[in-house]
């Protein structure tokens, strides 16, 4: 029974005469049956555990609660429908074939400048993006530009 | 399986789920290992597994052995709850091999031949283990219903 030995006469004789052994095999036989039954069994989850999961599913719902909080602030402005008369006519609008030509600059208009006699010649100093390259633009009075 | 034997064979929550997750590290360190019995080498790796953790902690307590014919029964005394609380208790005053041999012969229930195998013992050690810790349960469970009275 101990050591999972089939009971011989010689045992089963003795524990019929002696009823502290017999009662001790019985208790044998209970642990053995109560060991058994532990198989399936999980084991406990430790309280610490237990506190964590708690303070995890309140948090959840702390902010559960929050965000449906939020969101009853928030309310939820629903699309207003316009009836609208759909017009008589409804024009097709033609696809052009060719792309429309750029639109051309406008020309500025330019005052003429008029001939006073003492003007002076005009130099006019243009700069590119290149500081090597400079134009000099010299505008005579006598030509008018 | 893992963690349940782990608990049994260690008896601290923490260190048993610490033990299944070095469990299965191994288990995926070594995928390649694991031969045709996974459950075996699961059971093996386990028992490894909580032998560590075991030395680590490396706690036994003693108890006195009572002439078994001493005191009467108690198997009408207490019920299988307040039973199976107590065979957990007991299973730390078992040697540690002790304890692997009747976790996995009477609660994980695998034959002798397969605890054997798993333990790398000798079949009749593992039915001496057994029988010295049944023996020990049983004494250990009698003594805390006596020491209640």
């Amino acid at each position: 029974m101990l050591a999972d030995e089939q009971r011989t006469p010689e045992v089963e004789d003795h524990l019929a005469a002696c009823a502290a052994c017999k009662s001790f095999a019985h208790e044998l036989h209970a642990n053995f049956e109560a060991l058994g039954e532990m198989r399936d069994e999980l084991p406990p989850i430790p309280v610490r555990r237990w506190r964590a999961y708690a303070m995890a599913a309140a948090a959840v719902i702390v902010v559960g609660v929050g965000i449906a909080y939020h969101l009853a602030q928030h309310e939820v402005r629903q699309p207003v429908t316009i009836a609208v008369n759909p017009p008589a006519i409804v024009r097709a609008v033609e696809k052009r074939e060719t792309e429309p030509a750029m639109p051309m600059p406008r020309r500025r208009r330019v005052a003429p400048v008029k001939n006073t006699g003492d003007q002076q010649e005009l130099m006019v100093k243009m700069e590119t993006e290149d500081p090597e390259v400079v134009i000099y633009w010299l505008v005579e009075p006598e030509k008018g530009q | 399986m893992v963690l349940r034997t782990a608990y049994r064979l260690i008896g601290r929550m923490e260190d048993a789920q610490d033990a299944a997750q070095e469990v299965f590290l191994r288990v995926l360190q070594n995928l390649d290992r694991i031969g045709a019995d996974p459950r075996g080498w699961l059971y093996r790796v386990t028992v490894n597994v909580c032998n560590d953790y075991y030395r680590k902690r490396s706690r036994e307590v003693g108890l006195e052995m009572d002439v078994v014919c001493r005191v009467p029964g108690v198997e009408r005394e207490i019920d299988d709850r307040q039973r199976k609380r107590l065979l957990m208790e007991g299973l730390d005053i078992l040697t540690k091999s002790e304890r692997a041999a009747i976790v996995l012969r009477d609660i994980e229930g695998l034959p002798t031949r397969e605890v054997a195998e798993l333990l790398d013992i000798e079949e009749v050690t593992v039915r001496t283990q057994t029988s010295h810790a049944r023996m020990k349960l049983a004494r250990y469970v009698r003594a805390r219903v006596e020491r209640r009275k």
